[in-house]
């Protein structure tokens, strides 16, 4: 170790223990002293004591009042968004078109009920139908169209489903539909653009020979019958017209009528091929009889 | 907090908060008030007391009171001139050399950093650790390294002995 190093390190030596040193001996100069400060303070806080900590204690309280209420809230929301339902009831004699809240449409046949949860339906997509409608569903999740006798999903199409009584009846316009009888064991039945399925004995039958026209025709305010019993026919007459008509014979009757004539002429048209004949017993009243 | 456990807390941090704002104020009075006002605040706030953590706060809870006090006041603040400092005891041997020294500091201490002069006056005055220094300001330790490292090199440059 030369000179000039030894010289250096001890002059930093110096510096840093005169640095330590000073810094040392060393303090701030307050014009208020601890004990001064302490005072005031001590002061300031019993004068505020009473009115501070006691609310501290119920906003303690109130904030497990708060998160209860907090879960209370989005319980009920939940729980009323789930039960709460929207009835949609066609009376006869009417047609009716509704939106759905995303946008599907639904046309709603006479003497049909649909309900639905409109505040539940971004969780699923699910309507009651009692009666007779045609979807027009816009895709996005499963679509279900529950009824008495069997269920219908889809995902996003055009379809009609027929629900009276214990008669049920799919018809699929585009896209696929899939078709479940309820309670009984069958399977899904899948429905293609043009198919049809009907219940039949709890089982669903498929058929692909179907002119969707004459099924949906209803829409047009025509209605096409195949082969049905005539009881069928006159109770869509009832329906479609608001009327009551006395009935009761097993006839099979393929024909159709429409909605925009008269009841006097449609029915006029129905029985003219069966040899009968129609009187009017009331206002909206008619009794259908043999001819003779 | 109980008024005792509040007693407690006063009694042991009180002068290092109040140093630690005239630190980096260099205004006794104003660091005499932030202190205080601190030390309120954290009575209002009724929070548990925990040993670590309340000093820190206490620190935190000061550091944001200045900081608010310098935003309000920055269109009239008074250029730092320096931090001022009192001898403890009478020193006989070389009194005047280190009175010479200590308003050298006092000059160089105004020309560092805020940052800079509050690590460096604690480490110094307080006699705090890097690591506890970290801990009540809520930075790295790297991080007061790096502030003192540079506090003393700025201050070797301004102080020529």
């Amino acid at each position: 170790m030369n000179f000039d190093e030894e010289n250096l390190y001890k002059g930093k030596d110096d510096t840093e223990i005169a640095e330590k040193k000073l810094f040392g001996n060393l303090h701030v100069d307050y014009d208020q002293s601890k004990s001064q400060a302490w005072e005031q303070l001590s002061e300031k806080i019993t004068s505020s004591t009473v009115s501070e900590s006691s609310p501290k204690i119920l906003s303690f309280i109130g904030y497990k009042f708060l998160v209860a209420a907090c879960v209370l809230l989005v319980f009920g929301t939940l729980v009323f968004c789930n039960v709460y339902t929207q009835t949609i009831i066609c009376e006869r004699g009417q047609h009716l078109n509704v939106e759905l809240p995303d946008g599907s449409t639904v046309e709603i046949n006479a003497s049909s009920s649909l309900v639905y949860k409109p505040y539940w339906w971004n969780f699923s997509r699910t309507v009651n139908l009692d009666g007779e409608a045609y979807f027009q569903v816009k895709k996005g999740s499963a679509f279900t169209v529950n009824s008495k006798y069997g269920c219908t999903e889809v995902l996003g199409t055009i379809f009609n489903v027929y629900a009276r009584g214990n008669q049920y009846e799919v018809l699929c316009v585009s896209g696929k539909v899939g078709v479940k009888a309820r309670g009984g064991l069958s399977k899904s039945v899948f429905l293609e653009a043009n198919e049809f399925a009907v219940l039949n004995n709890g089982k669903l039958l498929k058929t692909t020979e179907v002119n969707s026209s004459t099924v949906v025709g209803w829409k047009d305010l025509q209605f096409n019958f195949t082969s049905k019993p005539l009881k069928m026919v006159i109770k869509e007459v009832e329906r479609q017209f608001d009327v009551d008509i006395k009935f009761d014979k097993n006839l099979i009757y393929t024909g159709s009528f429409n909605k925009t004539k008269s009841v006097e002429s449609t029915l006029n048209l129905i029985c003219l091929p069966f040899n009968l004949k129609f009187v009017k017993t009331g206002k909206n009243t008619f009794e259908i009889v043999d001819k003779n | 907090m109980t008024h005792k456990e509040f007693k407690f807390c006063f009694e042991n941090y009180f002068d290092a908060i109040r140093n630690y704002i005239y630190y980096r104020s260099g205004d006794a009075e104003l660091a005499s008030d932030i202190a205080q006002d601190a030390f309120m605040k954290l009575w209002e706030k009724q929070k548990l007391f925990v040993k670590g953590k309340t000093k820190s706060l206490l620190y935190k809870i000061a550091g944001d009171i200045f900081i608010s006090h310098v935003r309000k006041m920055n269109n009239q603040r008074t250029f730092l001139e320096g931090v001022k400092f009192a001898f403890s005891s009478p020193d006989d041997d070389n009194n005047i050399d280190y009175t010479e020294l200590k308003e050298y500091y006092e000059k160089a201490l105004g020309k560092l950093t805020e940052n800079q002069r509050t690590v460096f006056l604690m480490n110094r005055m307080e006699g705090l650790t890097y690591k506890e220094i970290a801990t009540c300001l809520d930075i790295s330790v790297k991080a007061i390294e790096k502030r003192m490292s540079k506090a003393i090199a700025e201050l070797k440059k301004n102080i020529k002995i």
